[in-house]
């Protein structure tokens, strides 16, 4: 090659200062590593809390309930729960609209649980064992399931079975109101307890086979909500607990969009059934991740700002010196005919090659520490949980390439005004600075 | 023995038919320094015709320096009129002016002023890549340039594993690889020792006469000034002399 190409006159001249580009490389690296990396770890948390929501508390990917349900459901029971036959019209909408979806009924039930001598509030999940095999999916291997050789079995969460001091293989008594307002109780078996991980939760919690809820309440072939669970989820998991834990937070749930776009269309699907039904997501129906996600999102944008701010101004700032410290080439290229614009471009290249070295520089950084932090199974104990969870970093394509677009954008202002100033100098003076 | 032009086809028209290359009329420049306004210029009138060899000496602070920025376009007067090929140039926009030196003019510096992280090869190239020559055109040309100027073995060497006369060599194949009307040099042999500033001038000399282009110089040199037909003297910011001579 004769005369010499943009790209490497911007790299020969970023490197004519090797310990200052070395600096603003490095700290351009760091801060888009320590971008990239947060912006892996919320993402792998995102879809961690989602695969939570969806599977280990029972929400699923839809939510269908009679319209209404939620505000007048528990003073009408009897006019709100879907009846048998309503069941099945659902069930046909939703397989023709979501072929190889699951619909998955449930009935909740609350009142008091007794061990004959104390009693304390229960509130039951009541649910099919083979539905709630589906639905829990990575989890269905913990333990906690119906089975459905049991009909009077019962997992209650071990809070609960703590206060009253029952143990696996105990029996015990459930007492609730039927839908018309009477006294109901029945006999059932502590099949299993488990720590539902969250302590609002773990002292009330009781999951109940579908049918042993339907006749406490006198409920036969009904239901209060009927969970839909997408195609393609809950078959696939991985056989190992490692590969199971690496499905939960790499398996991404339906986004925000699609959940939208698929209660739309069942929605109107059922208006068109003349079906009154009000149909909810399961970003809607969690708003723990809702909160969550708020919260990270907001911390997110706090730390890209801070940090493009650092960035930002060390490029700044290493392009101020290198057009100070070039005033003359300046001045002599003025000379020779590059135009001002020219000028400008000139430093404006070193200041992308800069962003270029410097957020590959921080990919490979990201790496490393994504794959050390991965390895080393740190764990830590998440609010309102009662066991730990490992720390997990994922990798956040739209956000990293967004945070590297930001900074290449901010580079380009930070390089272009010292060099507009310099081309705008005399050649004169320019060609007299020493 | 003379070698054959690298410019040969685009050599610059001389002779005074054509009218003068440069014109000045009531050139005045003023500078402030601090509270003082110094008059660089107090009015130059001073015609220049293609393909002539001239050189401006006087003592410092007479306005030699900047008489030559204005000629060289890189400096605009406060007064007067300078016209370049019948142009009135304060008429042209700052990107215009670019154009005009990047084709019209080369510079030779005193400092030699070459870009040091380009090898001499991509210096002289530059002029030819800022017009948007295509680049084998450029390596053809740069090439051809360092060779004239003796440099033909040094094309990827950068400006710090040359010497200084090299380096002007190369800055002299630069001002001049894109076949300019006039080529401008700020005491160009101010930084070397006397055999090579005669080299130097020699160069000059020999590339006036090969390719036609006219050559303004400054310089306190009275040895180099006996060897240049037009000699123009300043002092305090005027012609006080403006002699032609037989070329040694």
């Amino acid at each position: 090659m004769t005369g010499i190409g943009n790209i490497q006159l911007a790299w020969r001249n970023l490197w004519r200062n090797r310990r200052r580009s070395a600096a603003t490389i490095l700290s351009l690296a760091f801060g888009f590593a320590a971008v990239a990396l947060f912006a892996g770890y919320t993402s792998a948390v995102y879809v961690a809390l989602s695969n939570a929501a969806i599977h280990a508390e029972l929400i699923g990917h839809l939510t269908i309930n009679r319209q209404g349900w939620q505000t007048e459901g528990k003073l009408h029971p009897d006019k709100y729960l879907l009846t048998a036959d309503e069941i099945r019209q659902v069930q046909a909408i939703v397989e023709k609209r979501l072929p190889g979806a699951r619909l998955i009924p449930k009935l909740s039930a609350t009142g008091l649980l007794s061990n004959g001598k104390s009693s304390t509030i229960f509130v039951g999940a009541g649910i099919a064992p083979a539905d709630l095999d589906l639905l829990r999916g990575p989890f269905r291997f913990a333990p906690g399931a119906l089975k459905e050789e049991q009909p009077q079995g019962v997992t209650a969460a071990q809070g609960l079975a703590d206060v009253l001091g029952l143990k696996i293989g105990d029996s015990a008594s459930v007492l609730a109101s039927t839908l018309h307002g009477q006294a109901n109780a029945s006999d059932v078996d502590i099949a299993d307890a488990v720590n539902t991980g969250n302590v609002a939760t773990n002292d009330k919690l009781m999951l109940m086979p579908l049918a042993l809820v339907q006749d406490l309440m006198d409920a036969k072939g009904r239901a209060e909500t009927l969970t839909v669970l997408l195609p393609g989820e809950g078959h696939a998991d991985s056989a190992d607990a490692q590969g199971r834990l690496r499905d939960m937070y790499t398996r991404p749930a339906p986004s925000e969009v699609q959940s939208v776009a698929v209660r739309d269309q069942l929605s109107a699907d059922f208006k068109a059934a003349g079906l009154d039904m009000e149909v909810r997501t399961w970003q809607e129906m969690s708003a723990f991740f809702r909160q969550v996600k708020g919260m990270y999102d907001m911390i997110f944008a706090l730390m890209l700002s801070v940090v493009l701010a650092i960035v930002v101004l060390s490029i700044a700032n290493a392009m101020s010196m290198a057009v100070v410290e070039r005033t003359r080439e300046i001045g002599t290229l003025r000379a020779i005919g590059v135009r001002r614009s020219g000028i400008a471009r000139l430093f404006v290249n070193e200041a992308l090659m800069l962003v270029l070295v410097g957020t590959v520089t921080g990919l490979l950084l990201t790496a490393a520490v994504r794959w050390g932090v991965n390895v080393a199974d740190i764990r830590y104990v998440p609010p309102s949980n009662t066991q730990s969870v490992p720390i997990y970093i994922g990798f956040d394509l739209p956000r990293t390439a967004f945070a590297a677009g930001v900074l290449a954008v901010l580079a380009v202002f930070a390089a272009y005004w010292p060099a507009r100033r310099a081309a705008h100098h005399s050649i004169t003076a320019s060609l007299g600075h020493v | 023995m003379s070698t054959p032009s690298p410019l040969s086809g685009t050599t610059p028209a001389t002779g005074a038919a054509s009218g003068p290359l440069l014109s000045l009329r009531g050139i005045e420049r003023e500078f402030a320094l601090g509270e003082t306004r110094i008059r660089a210029l107090r009015g130059i009138d001073l015609d220049v015709a293609p393909g002539e060899f001239m050189a401006i000496w006087g003592p410092s602070g007479s306005g030699k320096s900047t008489l030559l920025n204005l000629l060289g376009l890189i400096d605009a007067a406060d007064k007067g009129v300078l016209r370049f090929e019948g142009q009135d140039v304060s008429q042209l926009s700052d990107d215009a002016l670019s154009d005009c030196r990047n084709h019209k003019i080369g510079f030779v510096f005193q400092s030699f002023n070459l870009v040091p992280v380009l090898t001499a090869l991509e210096n002289v190239a530059l002029p030819l890549q800022v017009q948007g020559v295509k680049p084998a055109e450029v390596r053809r040309r740069a090439t051809e340039w360092l060779g004239h100027v003796g440099l033909g073995e040094f094309l990827d060497f950068r400006p710090d594993r040359l010497s200084g006369g090299q380096r002007q060599r190369v800055a002299i194949a630069r001002a001049l690889v894109g076949a300019p009307r006039l080529l401008i040099a700020d005491e160009p042999t101010a930084n070397l020792d006397s055999q090579t500033s005669r080299e130097v001038i020699d160069l000059i000399e020999r590339l006036n006469r090969e390719t036609g282009v006219t050559c303004i110089f400054t310089t306190h040199d009275p040895r180099l000034l006996a060897r240049v037909p037009r000699q123009l003297r300043l002092q305090d910011g005027l012609i006080s002399q403006d002699s032609y001579q037989e070329a040694a």
